[in-house]
């Protein structure tokens, strides 16, 4: 909000220097610049009750600098005739919903156009001029914080009444804009229209215009959420629902009221009714405070002397001593801010000085340790990247496109975003490999072999419940997509046999060439290509193959601590062995057989080449090498000899192989 | 005058031969010295000239020179052919692959270290929670205009706006450790944090933060000021100095904004600091007395300090990046930078 020097000026004994203020200001109460003897200060939403007008940052300013507040004088003479131009207000609403209805009635005023000096003034802090009363209570309201609203008395319909709207009502503003209301909005109505969005805006019905003789000043308190919604649902946003949304005191409502009326009185003549329901008497606000805890929360010992200064300066009065350093404060009624020990100490800590905090460093036992798989994903990452995967950074959020395109790889339902920014982020990722594929895609200009990773959240709903995990995931982009096979199984094999568990790939999704990677018939991943039509799709110039496994899932099944095994006494020895075999019959078929017949010294199988012979089409010709070794001696050849005739026979009766 | 040239010539040949350590230097240094154009042969030819007495010394310490020269050469070239490989010593040599660390991950995995130094427990928690989590519990409640500092993405179901969002803020732990674990404790998150905003070169919807607290029966502000300035000296390796403003959070009181000194002009005002000398970096306070209520905690007994950091232009102001969407991009020119 901004605020000339000179408004502000009128209010205080001593003259502000600009630039030292908005120093002041930005380290005690609110951010704030100057420039050009103009102060644009950034006021925070819970002190805007009590600070957003001219005097109450007079105060502000008066308690946070050497300067003291002069208010205006209120003055002003109800009329003692007896006139009988009274209108009966009837509230019809709760007090938690319009908590306080005040009003006040001047007759016989000469309206008229406001003079240049308060035109000006208003203009520069964005309200057009519209005739003198309009312009005398946006101005109250910028002087003393309340907005209140006028309405030509002669123009209403017997009473005045304070309700809800009726559902489908509609409503013509000041401007000629017609609403038509829900049922929930507070409204000011007379026996036939609805005259005022309360807090919100002013209608046409009752609006005061230059003709106007006598008026009903209306200043309330309205719940602070009731004009929030209401402004939010009509998408109305002005200067008084900003204020009314923030809260507004009764006492500052009663002050604005008494203000407004002695303006009006001073500069439009007129007769004042007698009003007994603007006479209201307020109770202190009280709140007991213990010294100690000004110590207790901020570490700062504050004298006693300099905790009274203080609070005197914050308008705060003690009433009574309670016991040793327990005191009833009396806060003033505009606070609506200060509501506990916390807010006073707040107040006094900024007052006498956030720098006065020294730092100073605390102790104590926190012993607490929750269990998490921070390190296991340390792990992964560090593993990935070893393996010159590079870490790629994704949005969480996916578009119905890659929803559409990578369905198969959603485990349940996806999760819609309500309200998302664009159809590019409707829906939150459920599987990390479409932002992966970007990644490539967006890489593919400058970069020929592309390997990424990815460790981060993915969620979907399962059975009405939100399931979100850690997912992890590469992905390589390559032209020749047998070597994206090759190194992506070999990648898996590694990083499998580094956690100790067991996998097999089976088809999954025959049509995108998807495997499940299954460990004891539980599904922990994913291996897959994109084929022809999704790499079409996607615009890409070379083949993309991932690997996507449930971190939550390998995290659990991964051994956790390492065990040494003792180092080998006596050399292994190496054999390769070359066979045909049939094209149909799996590698792994051919390892699981070798590994079920227990041959003596048999320590390791690595698979060598794989070759097609071109001229035969049934056939594959594969080498394998044996690693022999026994713990107790060198083996002779003739033993390895005898374990190797002992393979072929194994192969030959179960595989029908053919030596090379 | 002649027999000091020739120990000239003998002594600058020697270490000339000693010298090589290729080769092809050899072969060149061969040349200089024992070619028929060199200083030495080419003083042969003046020897006809000299008296027969000084013929027969000078000459044989011609052939002493000449004999020790070619024995030095033919002993470096065995040295040489022992120890030398062909190679280009200014190729640049195979090109090798590795995988990176992608900057953004990097300075998680640091900024999470400083919080376990600093004595807190590093906790995970879901990126997507509910309303009561991201709002109510902190003292946020609905129709509250202070919700709209937090712009939100909400989660559809069955068709509606459900009660489950994507965090605005990783406040939102918050609850969910204050009645899970009992004081005294100390608590920090990392992660993601959503809001319905445009990007830009300083906004993104999708940007990380870190959210701290500590409750004890006498945690205080000082302790605040403590943790936050070593977190910041620790993660720029400078001397940091923080400043305190007044500042308001529902979920705090008091409640404060954090500026550290500027980093790049050090308080002399720059424009990375809009020529105010200070950054504005996090948002502090003591925990509401309401909040540790909603907890079930006794905040007449135990005091609670908390505070949230933007990361993401923490590690853009360190490593001079100047758009949130390169950091928050997948761009391997970006990444192979770090």
């Amino acid at each position: 909000m901004k605020f000339r020097i000179h408004d502000l000026q009128n209010y205080l004994t001593k003259k502000i220097n600009g630039e030292k203020i908005a120093q002041t200001l930005t380290l005690k109460s609110f951010e704030t610049t100057y420039k050009n003897n103009v102060l644009d200060i950034d006021i925070l939403p819970n002190r805007f009750s009590d600070c957003a007008s001219f005097i109450g940052l007079a105060k502000e300013i008066s308690a946070v600098s050497d300067n003291n507040v002069v208010l205006p004088k209120i003055n002003f003479l109800e009329t003692k005739q007896k006139i009988n131009k009274n209108i009966k207000v009837i509230n019809r609403l709760q007090s938690n919903i319009v908590p306080y209805y005040f009003y006040r009635i001047i007759l016989n005023i000469n309206n008229k156009k406001s003079e240049t000096k308060l035109a000006d003034l208003l203009n520069f802090y964005g309200f057009n001029n519209i005739n003198y009363l309009v312009d005398l209570s946006n101005f109250v309201m910028l002087e003393c914080g309340a907005p209140l609203h006028i309405f030509d008395l002669d123009k209403i319909d017997e009473f005045i009444e304070v309700r809800t709207a009726y559902q489908g009502e509609r409503f013509l503003s000041f401007d000629d804009k017609e609403y038509i209301l829900q049922g929930n909005e507070i409204v000011i109505a007379d026996a036939k229209d609805i005259l005022a969005l309360a807090g919100i805006k002013g209608g046409k019905k009752a609006a005061v215009t230059l003709q106007t003789k006598n008026i009903f000043i209306e200043g309330a308190v309205f719940n602070p959420a009731s004009i929030y919604s209401t402004s939010k649902q009509l998408n109305i946003k002005t200067e008084a629902s900003f204020r009314f949304e923030k809260g507004i005191a009764p006492t500052s409502v009663i002050y604005s009221l008494d203000r407004l009326t002695t303006l009006i009185y001073n500069n439009l003549g007129g007769d004042i009714l007698i009003n007994k329901n603007a006479q209201i008497k307020f109770n202190d606000k009280i709140i007991n405070f213990n010294f100690e805890e000004i110590y207790n929360l901020s570490g700062c010992k504050i004298e006693f002397n300099e905790f009274q200064n203080i609070i005197k300066k914050l308008g705060i009065t003690i009433k009574r001593n309670h016991r040793n350093k327990i005191f009833q404060l009396i806060i003033p009624n505009e606070r609506l801010d200060i509501n506990n020990s916390y807010d006073i100490v707040e107040e006094i800590i900024r007052i006498y000085g956030l720098d006065k905090i020294t730092p100073k460093f605390e102790c104590f036992e926190n012993n607490i340790s929750p269990k998490q798989n921070f390190e296991f994903i340390d792990f992964l990452r560090n593993f990935t990247i070893k393996s010159s995967f590079t870490e790629s950074f994704s949005y969480n959020l996916i578009s119905e496109k890659d929803l559409s395109i990578f369905k198969s790889l959603l485990n349940g339902k996806p999760i819609k975003i309500y309200n998302p920014l664009s159809e590019n982020y409707s829906f939150f990722q459920f599987s990390l490999i479409p932002n992966l594929v970007k990644a490539i895609i967006s890489n593919q200009k400058n970069f020929t072999d592309i390997k990424l990773f990815n460790i981060e959240k993915i969620a979907f709903w399962q059975n009405n419940k939100i399931i979100e995990k850690y997912s992890y995931a590469i992905a390589i982009g390559k032209k020749n997509i047998d070597d994206i096979f090759l190194e992506l199984k070999g990648f898996l094999n590694l990083l499998m046999n580094e956690l100790k568990i067991d996998y097999l790939l089976s088809i999954q999704d025959n049509e995108n060439f998807y495997f499940a990677i299954m460990h004891n018939k539980k599904n922990i991943g994913t291996f897959g290509f994109l084929n022809k039509y999704v790499l079409n799709l996607i615009d890409s110039d070379i083949n993309i193959g991932f690997v996507e496994l449930d971190l939550d899932l390998i995290y659990d099944l991964s051994k956790k601590e390492k065990i040494f095994n003792p180092l080998p006494q006596f050399p292994s020895i190496i054999r390769d062995l070359s066979f045909f075999i049939n094209r149909k019959i799996s590698v792994h078929q051919i390892e699981k057989i070798l590994l079920s017949h227990k041959v003596d010294y048999l320590k390791k199988i690595e698979l060598k080449d794989i070759y097609l012979p071109l001229d035969n089409k049934d056939t594959k010709s594969v080498t394998y090498r044996f690693y022999f070794q026994s713990d107790e001696r060198t083996l002779t050849d003739e033993e390895i000899n005898q374990c190797l005739v002992k393979i072929i026979n194994i192969l030959k009766n179960q595989l029908n192989i053919e030596i090379r | 005058m002649l027999k000091d040239i020739l120990k000239n010539i003998l002594d600058q040949g020697k270490k000339d031969i000693l010298m090589c350590r290729t080769l092809e230097e050899l072969e060149n240094i061969k040349i200089k010295y024992l070619s028929r154009k060199s200083e030495l042969m080419s003083l042969s030819k003046n020897f006809s000239q000299l008296k027969p007495n000084e013929k027969k010394e000078i000459g044989n310490l011609f052939n002493l020179v000449k004999n020790t020269l070619i024995k030095t050469y033919e002993e470096q070239k065995q040295r040489l052919d022992k120890i030398s490989i062909n190679f280009d010593p200014e190729h640049p040599g195979k090109q090798i692959n590795i995988g990176r660390e992608h900057l953004l991950t990097n300075s998680l995995v640091k900024i999470r270290n400083i919080f376990i130094n600093l004595g807190f427990n590093i906790y995970d928690y879901h990126q997507i929670v509910n309303e009561k989590e991201n709002f109510d519990y902190l003292n946020i409640p609905r129709n509250h205009p202070a919700r709209d500092l937090w712009d939100t993405l909400w989660i559809e179901n069955k068709n509606k706006k459900s009660d489950y969002l994507l965090r605005t803020h990783t406040t939102a732990f918050q609850h969910y450790i204050l009645t899970k674990y009992r004081p005294p404790l100390r608590f920090a998150t990392i992660g993601k944090v959503f809001r319905y905003e445009a990007t830009d070169k300083s906004h993104d919807f999708e940007f990380y933060q870190i959210d701290a607290l500590s409750l004890s029966e006498t945690t205080n502000l000082q302790n605040l000021k403590y943790t936050i300035e070593k977190f910041f000296i620790n993660f720029f390796h400078k001397d940091i100095k923080i400043r305190f403003r007044p500042s308001y959070f529902p979920f705090v009181e008091p409640g404060l904004e954090v500026d550290i000194n500027c980093i790049f002009c050090n308080n002399k005002k720059c424009a990375t600091c809009k020529f105010s000398g200070w950054i504005e970096v996090a948002g502090a306070g003591m925990i509401h007395p309401s909040v540790l209520a909603q907890a079930k905690i006794d905040y007449k007994k135990y005091r609670g300090f908390a505070f949230g950091i933007g990361i993401d232009r923490l590690i853009m102001l360190k490593h001079n990046i100047n758009d949130i969407r390169i950091l928050h991009s997948s761009d391997l020119r970006f990444i192979n930078q770090f």
